[in-house]
C-alpha cells in the first residue's frame, strides 16, 4: 500500500493519461484482448467485462487536448467534449478500441455512432437505447431486451459467449465498486476536510480507465488512509455542484470553486454511480441489470423521469448533503443542462435555497470570472 | 426546358394549404372557450392518429414557432423567453414558443390553447426537454413516447427479428399507457374502428405525398423541396389522419402531374438540381432561396421532407385490420426511416439511390446552430461525401428561427462560390 498523496498522483496520473496507456498495455498484455470504449454518461459495463474485455469510459480530452482535427468535422454550435472526444480519435489516440458506444442522452451525442463510422470506419459504433420513458410498466422489459441485443454484440466482438455466472461475477466486482464510491461520497459529505471535491474527481476518474479490480483496490487503499489524514475542518460554505453529468470541469475549475467552499456532493462521472444500491446476483442478471438502471437509480438532466422532476431532486440532493447552497452548471451548447439551469433557478428562488448559475467548458483555462462568482456567492451565504 | 404555358400546380396547392392552416388556427382559437382537449406534439415521435380517436385539437409548438420567423417577429419571442432566463445556446423553436407563453399564447396567426398534455418523443431529445418546460409553464401532464431507433450505420432492421419485436412490444405497450392518459383527461372511450378509419385516410395521404415526393426526379423540377417543401410539410403533419388531409395530397399528386404532362418547371431555366439537408432558413427564407434561384438552381428534393413528418413517407402502410398494433409498427419503421435521414445521413442519401434518380448536382447542408438533431452530423458527411464520393457538397450555419445568425453576405460568398465550381465541374469537366 502507498501512502495516500502518493495514491492520489497516481490517481491525477491515470485521470489525466490522454495517450491511454494503462488500457493500451492491458490490450497488448495478451493476444485477443478487446477494448470497448463507451461515451457518457451511463453504460452497463458488467456486460463487457463479463466477456473478459475491459470497458472505458470515454469523457473528452479537457483542458489539454486541443481539437484541431476535429474542428473540421463538427459545426462551431457543438459541446466541447464532442469536439474533443472526436480528437481524440482523429489524433490515433483511441485506435486501440474493438468497439465504441453511445447513447441517447443529448442529440449532439447520438450522432457519435454515425460520425464514428464514416470517420473509423474499422472501429465498430453503435447507440445503446437506454430508455427516455422509464414510467411505462414496460420499460424494464425493453431494457432487458436491449441489454441482450448488446450483449450479443459484444459477444461476436469478444469472439465467445457470455455466461449468467460470468455476468454475475461481474456484478459483484461492480457492486464493490460502486459500494466504495458511495463510501467516498459518504465521506466528503461528513467530513469534506479530508478529501477535496477535486482530490475525488481523480480518483474517480481513474476509475473510467483502469480495471475495475484495480480501481477498486486504489479505493480500498485510500479509503483506509482517509480517516487517518492531518486535515482540519475551515471555515468554508458546503456546496452541491450540478451540471456535469457529461462534459466535465477542468479540475483548476473545481479547485477554483473549493478556494471558498466544501463541494460536499456533484455529479462529476455520475454515470459510474447511477446505480444506487447493489444489483442482485440472484435470478437472471441481465434483468437485474435492466431492473436497476429503472429502480435504483439516480437522476441526470439527461434522463426524463416524471417521478424524478430535476428540481426536487436537486433540492434533497443539498438538503440530504446539508449544503447551504448550489453550483448549478451547465457546459456551452449542452441543451439538457442549460435547460435545467431554469427549472433549479425557478424552483430554488421559490423555495428559498441559495444558488448560482454556472457556464463552463472542459477546455476552459481561465477561471477568474467563476472565482469571483464563487467568492461573492460565498459571502452572501456566511454573512446571510 | 423552358415553361410552355403558364399553368402551374402550385397555385391550387398554396391556396389549399394556406385555407388548412388558416382553419386549424381558427379551430385552436375556439377549442379553450368550448373546453375541448388539446395536446402539444410534434412533427416527429407523435401518434396523430390516436388522438384523432379522442378528438384531440394538436398544437405543433415548431411549426407556430417557424412561423413567427417567416413573419419576422420571432426576435421578440426569443428576447422574451431569453429574458426569462433561457440560453443563447437552446433550440430557438423551444424559445420562440416559450416566448409565446409568456406573451399570453399569442401568436401571429391566433391565441394558442393550453396544451392538456404534452407528448414528447425520443426522436429529438431536446423534445424530452420541451415537454418538461410545459410540465412546469403549462402544469399539464407530459408523456415521452420512446421509440427505440436505429443502433448503427448499415444495419438492417427486420421486422420479425428478435430487436424489432421486443421495439415493437416496447412501442405498443407505451401507445396503451397513452390511451389510458388520453381516455382519463378526455373522459372518452377508445374507439379502434375511428383508428381504423384515421389510419386508412393517413394511409391514402401517404401514399400521393410518396409520389408527390417522387415526382420531382421529373426534369424540370415541379416544386421546391424547400419552399414548396415546407408546405406540403405543415400539411402532412396538421392534416395526417384525417379525409382533409388525405383529399389535399391526392389533390396535390394530380397537380403535379398534370403540370409534368404540361412541361411545367418551377424554374423557367433549370441549370443546377441540388439536395437540401437541414432545417429551413425561416428568418431568411426568400434571401436564402433567390440566391440559388440566382443560378438557376433548385432544391429538388430534401431529407427534411423524410424526417420532419416522422418518417411517414415510407413504403409503410396501415394494417387497418389490427389498428394499435400497426400503429406501433408504423410508429417504429417511419421514425426509423426518419431517424436514420439525420443520423446516418450518407447511408440513407445511398441506399435510396437518390442522387442518381433526382440526376443531383451537388448537396447543400444548412445547419442551424441551436438544433444538434439534424445539424450535428453535417460537416462530418459533407466531409465524408466529397471525400469518398466526389460529392460537390456546400456547408452553410445559421438558424431556423434567430435572424441574428444569418450572416446574409458570408452565406451568399460561399453560395456563389459552390456554383463557380459546380459550373466548371458540370459544363467544363473541371473539378
Ligand atoms: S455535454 Fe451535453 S450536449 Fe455535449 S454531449 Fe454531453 S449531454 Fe450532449
Ligand atoms: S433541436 Fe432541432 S429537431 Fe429538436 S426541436 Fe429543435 S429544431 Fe426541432
Amino acid at each position: 500500500m502507498g501512502c495516500l498523496e502518493d495514491l492520489l498522483y497516481r490517481s491525477r496520473v491515470i485521470a489525466e493519461d490522454l495517450q491511454f496507456q494503462g488500457p493500451k498495455a492491458w490490450k497488448a498484455a495478451q493476444p485477443h484482448r478487446k477494448v470497448l470504449g463507451h461515451f457518457q454518461v451511463y453504460f452497463p459495463e458488467e456486460i463487457a467485462h463479463a466477456a473478459g474485455m475491459l470497458p472505458i469510459k470515454i469523457v473528452g480530452g479537457g483542458n489539454k487536448l486541443e481539437a484541431r482535427r476535429a474542428d473540421a468535422h463538427l459545426g462551431s454550435f457543438i459541446c466541447s467534449i464532442m469536439r474533443s472526444t472526436l480528437e481524440l480519435g482523429l489524433s490515433g489516440r483511441l485506435s486501440f478500441l474493438d468497439m465504441m458506444v453511445t447513447h441517447p442522452i443529448c442529440d449532439a451525442a447520438r450522432h457519435l455512432a454515425g460520425i464514428w463510422t464514416r470517420t473509423f470506419p474499422n472501429q465498430p459504433a453503435q447507440i445503446l437505447y437506454l430508455p427516455q420513458n422509464p414510467n411505462s410498466k414496460a420499460a424494464v422489459k425493453y431494457l432487458y431486451h436491449e441489454y441482450q441485443r448488446l450483449q450479443r454484440d459484444i459477444e461476436q466482438i469478444a469472439g465467445h459467449s457470455i455466461s449468467e455466472e460470468d455476468l454475475r461475477k461481474s456484478i459483484a466486482l461492480y457492486n464493490e465498486n460502486r459500494s466504495l464510491l458511495r463510501e467516498l461520497y459518504n465521506l466528503r459529505k461528513e467530513s469534506p476536510w479530508l478529501l477535496s471535491a477535486s482530490e475525488s474527481f481523480v480518483i474517480v476518474k481513474a476509475g473510467t480507465i483502469l480495471p475495475k479490480e484495480e480501481h477498486n483496490q486504489l479505493l480500498r487503499e485510500i479509503l483506509s488512509l482517509l480517516p487517518e489524514r492531518n486535515a482540519k475542518p475551515q471555515d468554508k460554505v458546503r456546496v452541491v455542484f450540478v451540471g456535469a453529468f457529461c462534459e466535465l470541469p477542468p479540475i483548476e475549475m473545481i479547485e477554483t470553486m473549493e478556494e471558498m467552499c466544501y463541494v460536499v456532493d456533484d455529479d462529476f462521472l455520475i454515470g459510474l454511480r447511477w446505480l444506487t444500491e447493489d444489483v442482485s446476483c440472484e435470478g437472471d442478471p441481465l434483468w437485474n441489470l435492466a431492473a436497476a438502471y429503472i429502480e435504483h437509480s439516480t437522476w441526470a438532466s439527461t434522463q426524463y423521469d416524471c417521478h424524478k422532476p430535476k428540481e426536487k431532486m436537486l433540492e434533497c440532493q443539498v438538503r440530504a448533503a446539508r449544503a447551504q447552497g448550489a453550483i448549478c452548471a451547465a457546459a456551452k451548447f449542452c441543451e439538457p443542462g442549460v435547460d435545467d439551469q431554469i427549472a433549479y433557478a425557478k424552483h430554488f428562488d421559490s423555495a428559498g435555497v441559495s444558488y448560482i448559475l454556472v457556464e463552463f467548458e472542459e477546455k476552459q483555462t481561465s477561471f477568474e470570472r467563476l472565482k469571483m462568482q464563487t467568492e461573492t456567492f460565498a459571502e452572501a451565504i456566511l454573512f446571510e | 426546358m423552358s415553361q410552355t404555358v403558364q399553368y402551374s400546380p402550385l397555385d391550387k396547392v398554396r391556396s389549399e394549404a394556406r385555407r388548412s392552416m388558416e382553419a386549424w388556427f381558427a379551430r385552436l382559437g375556439q377549442a379553450e372557450e368550448k373546453r375541448e382537449p388539446v395536446a402539444n406534439v410534434f412533427v416527429m415521435g407523435n401518434c396523430l392518429e390516436l388522438l384523432q380517436v379522442f378528438d384531440v385539437h394538436m398544437v405543433f409548438p415548431e411549426i407556430l414557432a417557424l412561423q413567427t420567423a417567416v413573419r419576422k417577429v420571432s426576435l421578440d419571442y426569443i428576447h422574451a423567453a431569453e429574458g426569462w432566463g433561457m440560453s443563447t445556446d437552446a433550440c430557438n423553436y423551444v424559445k420562440a414558443d416559450v416566448g409565446m407563453a409568456l406573451k399570453g399564447m399569442q401568436h401571429p396567426g391566433g391565441k394558442i390553447p393550453k396544451p392538456s398534455l404534452a407528448i414528447g418523443s425520443n426522436i429529438c431529445l431536446v423534445f424530452t426537454k420541451w415537454a418538461e418546460i410545459w410540465e412546469r409553464l403549462h402544469k399539464c401532464p407530459a408523456f415521452i413516447l420512446d421509440i427505440p431507433l436505429g443502433r448503427a450505420h448499415s444495419r438492417p432492421y427486420v421486422p420479425g427479428s428478435s430487436q424489432y419485436e421486443a421495439d415493437k412490444e416496447y412501442v405498443l405497450a407505451q401507445l396503451w399507457e397513452l390511451v389510458e392518459l388520453l381516455g382519463k383527461i378526455t373522459g372518452k372511450r377508445f374507439d379502434p374502428t375511428k383508428l381504423a378509419e384515421a389510419e386508412a385516410h393517413t394511409n391514402r395521404a401517404m401514399n400521393a405525398w410518396r409520389g408527390i415526393l417522387e415526382i420531382n426526379q421529373n426534369t424540370p423540377a415541379l416544386y421546391d423541396a424547400l419552399a414548396d417543401g415546407v408546405v406540403l410539410l405543415g400539411m402532412i403533419n396538421i392534416a395526417r389522419g384525417t379525409k382533409e388531409g388525405a383529399d389535399f395530397f391526392e389533390m396535390a399528386l394530380e397537380e403535379f402531374k398534370r403540370g409534368a404532362e404540361q412541361h411545367y418547371g418551377v424554374l423557367p431555366h433549370e441549370k443546377f438540381r441540388l439536395l437540401f439537408h437541414g432545417v429551413a432558413c425561416y428568418p431568411a427564407m426568400r434571401r436564402f432561396q433567390a440566391m440559388f434561384h440566382g443560378w438557376n438552381s433548385v432544391f429538388v428534393t430534401s431529407p427534411y421532407l423524410t424526417f420532419a413528418c416522422g418518417g411517414f413517407v415510407g413504403d409503410f402502410l396501415f394494417d387497418t385490420s389490427k389498428p394499435m398494433e400497426s400503429l406501433a409498427e408504423l410508429t417504429l419503421r417511419c421514425n426509423h426511416l426518419a431517424h436514420q435521414a439525420m443520423y446516418f445521413t450518407d447511408e440513407f442519401l445511398f441506399n435510396r439511390a437518390l442522387m442518381e434518380k433526382f440526376h443531383i448536382d451537388g448537396i447543400v447542408f444548412h445547419a442551424v446552430k441551436s438544433c444538434r438533431t439534424v445539424s450535428t452530423s453535417h460537416a462530418n458527411t459533407r466531409e465524408f461525401l466529397s471525400r469518398h464520393h466526389r460529392l460537390p457538397c456546400l456547408y452553410l450555419e445559421s438558424d431556423h428561427v434567430d435572424p441574428r445568425y444569418f450572416s446574409e453576405a458570408q452565406i451568399k460568398n460561399r453560395v456563389d462560390a459552390f456554383f463557380e465550381a459546380l459550373t466548371q465541374k458540370k459544363f467544363h469537366g473541371r473539378e
